[in-house]
């Protein structure tokens, strides 16, 4: 039983409102995707921004029809049955504005109960068990905007919670966070799966979180599915080579090189520049000889185990950073 | 059981801060006097005899008051709507609420009706200090026959507001159009002059607002008329409840419509 | 040199203040609609109430019979000094909610050139709606205006609008502290607004706020300035003296309790969010 089946979606969006009489463009930003994910499964949606993420969870939960291409949640068809939908589903939308940052942790939590229709009488046992579960109980009673990003995260996904939602949505869910609350986020998310055997569908544009969180991934560019397996099966599409990792220092740009290389961090303020990708041992001179010719001068060039960014650079070129 | 949480969520975000109250009390009281104070200084009093000619009510400060804080409620749903959803669509709370199973529909006029609720509350203050500031006499026979009046009102000032939910949801930069539109209804409703002093086709125009009947209701029921004697009034209201509530309800369906296309982020 | 750094400082706040204004055009016709909707409400509430253009009664309190030129007297003085309340405050709270204040104030420019950079753009804007406002309102409303006795008041209101800088930096002073200062800003606003005897003399308030319409220097600048453009400057020697008096009081009082706020914002920090 599959609790998400997607196919064929596609959006397309207008560039202004279309009013009567108004002549608009129109802009694709998801175009025909397929997959299904299993109920008890965490699933990524993993792409570079802009990729059509936010666009695909956005139609999954019923806030964006649909231009062509059907989906079903939990057996539910995401035209016809949005409210169906929205009783067994939430989101944890991108962004740190998504609750009311005037109302306390707990007023919020109230709030969201009562939208939810949950019980009046599970309302006060559930909004604390969420709270000691994300860690802010101590603090349920303050307002929201005195939060920090991080606990303001652990709230978004607790209101996410409200609902005891089978299946959970997640976009960008560690985006802009430090580095112990993504810990924090990321365990909690796993164990959600692992513990109380919810379904999650998470978009990311992180490889790293990708690769250690989710069951299966689906790689996302420009609105496309280009792949789509468990973390170990997409590897294998570049296990038979390393990769290589070449830091220089130079000036100019290195993006769309002649190989399937891409910068995967620049480092302005010492002017370092680290490209990555797959080199036949024999093209590797010739490369650094490129690189030379260009007036870059090379720091380092090691061999590195292959990752879910190399995947995403043979099958694209490019890397995934913002 | 939607309204109550969202009259309750809205209070608490208005009444925790008091000065914020105390403020808004502050400007209502404000523009009243500012008129009031104006119209006396021309009158060189309070009485005017081309007023009760033309109106039926010659006591400038009660005619000036009903007809303000009537005015003051009959836009708050408007408000409500340009101001409240404009807020919660650019904050991303508005997302939050669609996503959950309760009616849109529902989680909207809550939040009208929550300002509405509140805007009363604090006209009713500005009414009673307005009443001691002028010297108005009130009885509770007045008081008494006046409301059910103001809550006929209510609810066909919640469907004329109601246009501007789907708009604003369409409209991003509403705002100002809203405000302009807010102060002409002062001038079309006769909320501090008498509307004799328009031209006629202003004055059959001005039929079309809530708020010129229930300013004439209200102020007939203080000079001591019988709901018989305003039988007009009491007719266009509720006429007008069932119309403005089918218009704003279609305009909202096909915003809506929209909206599933374009996003509601569309700002 | 020093002087003139300080100027091109200047420059470079009111330009850029200038241009967020801009950033919100639609407002522009809004705030332009709210000044006829003002001297509208005058004209048709004289009509509704007298049936009359002139009214004895007004001329008897204030010397002025024409209404709706004594409304507009009052509205343009009132916008006028506005500019200056609302420039000082409002420009710390902007910035203090875009979180923008601590990094102004950290530049070398000397905080008086950042206020008056902003306070320059609001008197600006308020030439624009004037030049605006007095053509049209001459033409609709058949005002009638003695320009050169106009001409003539304004030194007055120069004088005036040294004590309506002093309460505007009193009330910047003040506003660094508050948590939230949006609403007490809007009830000093309604203060002014409501004593400043824009539309009407303030001789027809209860006496509590008569006197303290009298303290605020709005309410004496707009007398003074009316007095003289009907009476000339003899008869109106007393609304003058007192004005001057007010005006050095409010000068004095808004330098130094903008000095002693600066010095306890070095110390304790500004705001607290």
């Amino acid at each position: 039983m599959y609790a998400v089946e997607v196919f064929n979606l596609k959006k397309r969006y207008p560039k202004k409102i279309p009013l009567p009489l108004r002549k608009v463009e129109w802009v694709e930003a998801v175009k025909g995707i397929t997959f299904k994910v299993k109920k008890g499964e965490l699933f990524g949606l993993l792409g570079p921004n802009g990729a059509g993420k936010t666009t695909t969870i956005k139609m999954l939960t019923t806030l964006l029809e649909p231009t062509e291409g059907e989906a079903r949640i939990l057996g539910y068809n995401i035209r016809k049955d949005a409210r169906e939908i929205r009783k067994r589903i939430n989101l944890v939308a991108e962004g740190e504005r998504t609750l009311y940052w005037r109302l306390s942790a707990y007023e919020n939590l109230k709030y969201f109960a009562r939208i939810y229709y949950v019980p009046k009488r599970e309302e006060k046992e559930r909004i604390e068990e969420l709270l000691k579960l994300v860690g802010l109980w101590e603090r349920k009673d303050d307002l929201v905007m005195n939060y920090s990003r991080g606990m303001k995260q652990r709230l978004a996904i607790a209101k996410a919670l409200i609902n005891d939602p089978e299946v959970l949505f997640l976009d960008e869910p560690t985006l802009g966070l430090d580095v112990q609350s993504s810990i924090f986020v990321r365990e909690f998310i796993r164990k959600l799966v692992d513990e109380r055997g919810k379904t999650v569908l998470l978009t990311t544009h992180y490889m790293v979180e990708a690769e250690q969180l989710c069951d299966r991934i689906a790689i996302i560019d420009h609105g496309r599915i280009i792949a789509l397996d468990t973390p170990d099966g997409l590897k294998k599409l570049v296990r038979d080579e390393d990769a290589v990792e070449i830091r220089l220092k130079g000036k100019g740009t290195f993006d769309n090189l002649p190989w399937r290389m891409a910068v995967v961090d620049e480092d302005s303020e010492r002017g370092i520049i680290t490209l990555r990708g797959q080199v036949d041992e024999e093209e590797l001179p010739k490369l650094v000889e490129w690189l030379v010719k260009k007036g870059a001068k090379i720091i380092s060039v090691e061999q590195k185990e292959p990752t879910l960014e190399d995947v995403f650079i043979k099958l694209t070129g490019r890397g995934l950073r913002d | 059981m939607i309204l109550p949480a969202v009259i309750e969520k809205e209070f608490r975000m208005f009444f925790r801060y008091p000065l914020r109250v105390v403020s808004s009390i502050l400007v209502g009281l404000v523009f009243l006097l500012q008129f009031v104070f104006f119209g006396q200084a021309v009158l060189g009093g309070r009485y005017s005899q081309l007023l009760a000619t033309s109106t039926g009510m010659g006591d400038y400060p009660t005619y000036a008051l009903i007809g303000y804080v009537l005015w003051w409620v009959s836009v708050s749903p408007m408000e409500a709507y340009v101001w409240g959803v404009r807020r919660e669509l650019q904050r991303g709370t508005f997302e939050m609420n669609i996503l959950s199973p309760a009616k849109i529909l529902e989680l909207l006029s809550g939040l009208a009706i929550s300002w509405l609720l509140m805007d009363s509350a604090l006209m009713g203050v500005v009414f009673a200090i307005g009443a001691l500031i002028f010297d108005i006499p009130l009885t509770v026979s007045v008081i008494l026959k006046s409301i059910p009046i103001i809550l006929a009102s209510l609810f066909a000032f919640l469907g004329f507001g109601f246009i501007f939910a789907g708009l604003v949801m369409l409209l991003k930069n509403i705002g100002p159009f809203a405000q302009i539109f807010e102060f002409s209804m002062i001038f079309f409703s006769g909320v501090f002059f008498p509307l004799s002093v328009m031209p006629e086709w202003l004055v059959a125009f001005s039929k079309i607002f809530p708020l010129t009947h229930a300013a004439s209701a209200v102020r007939a029921i203080f000079v001591g008329k019988t709901y018989a004697e305003i039988q007009g009034e009491i007719g266009w209201l509720l006429f007008l409840i069932p119309l403005y509530w089918m218009i704003g309800y279609l305009i909202f369906k096909w915003a809506e419509k929209i909206t599933r296309v374009v996003g509601y982020g569309g700002y | 040199m020093e002087v003139i750094n300080e100027l091109r400082a200047l420059y470079g706040v009111a330009v850029k203040s200038w241009r967020i204004f801009l950033s919100y055009k639609i407002w522009f016709i809004s705030d332009v609609m709210l000044g006829f909707f003002f001297v509208g409400q005058a004209l048709l509430i004289g009509i509704g109430l007298t049936g009359e253009r002139n009214s004895p009664a007004l001329q008897r309190l204030t010397g002025y019979s024409d209404y709706v030129t004594f409304a507009v007297l009052g509205f343009m003085v009132l916008g006028f000094g506005l500019t200056f309340l609302s420039g000082f405050v409002w420009s710390v709270v902007d910035e203090l909610y875009a979180g923008t204040l601590e990094y102004s104030f950290a530049a070398p420019i000397r905080r008086l050139t950042f206020f008056m950079g902003n306070v320059l753009t609001r008197i600006f804007l308020s030439l624009i709606y004037m030049s605006i406002y007095v053509p049209l309102f001459v033409v609709i409303f058949e005002v009638r205006f003695n320009f050169l006795n106009f001409i003539k008041a304004l030194p007055v209101l120069f004088v005036g609008t040294a004590g309506m800088i002093g309460m505007g930096m009193a009330a910047a002073g003040i506003v660094l502290y508050l948590k939230d200062p949006g609403p007490f800003i809007t009830i000093l606003e309604m203060l002014v607004f409501a004593l400043s005897g824009a539309m009407y003399p303030i001789s027809i308030l209860p006496r509590g706020l008569q006197i303290m319409a009298k303290i605020l220097p709005y309410a004496p600048t707009s007398e003074a300035v009316r007095k003289v453009v009907a009476y000339g400057y003899e008869k109106a020697s007393g609304e003058i003296s007192y004005l001057i008096f007010l005006s050095l009081l409010y000068a004095l009082l808004g330098y130094l309790s903008y000095k002693w706020s600066e010095k306890r914002a070095r110390t304790i920090g500004l705001k607290s969010y």
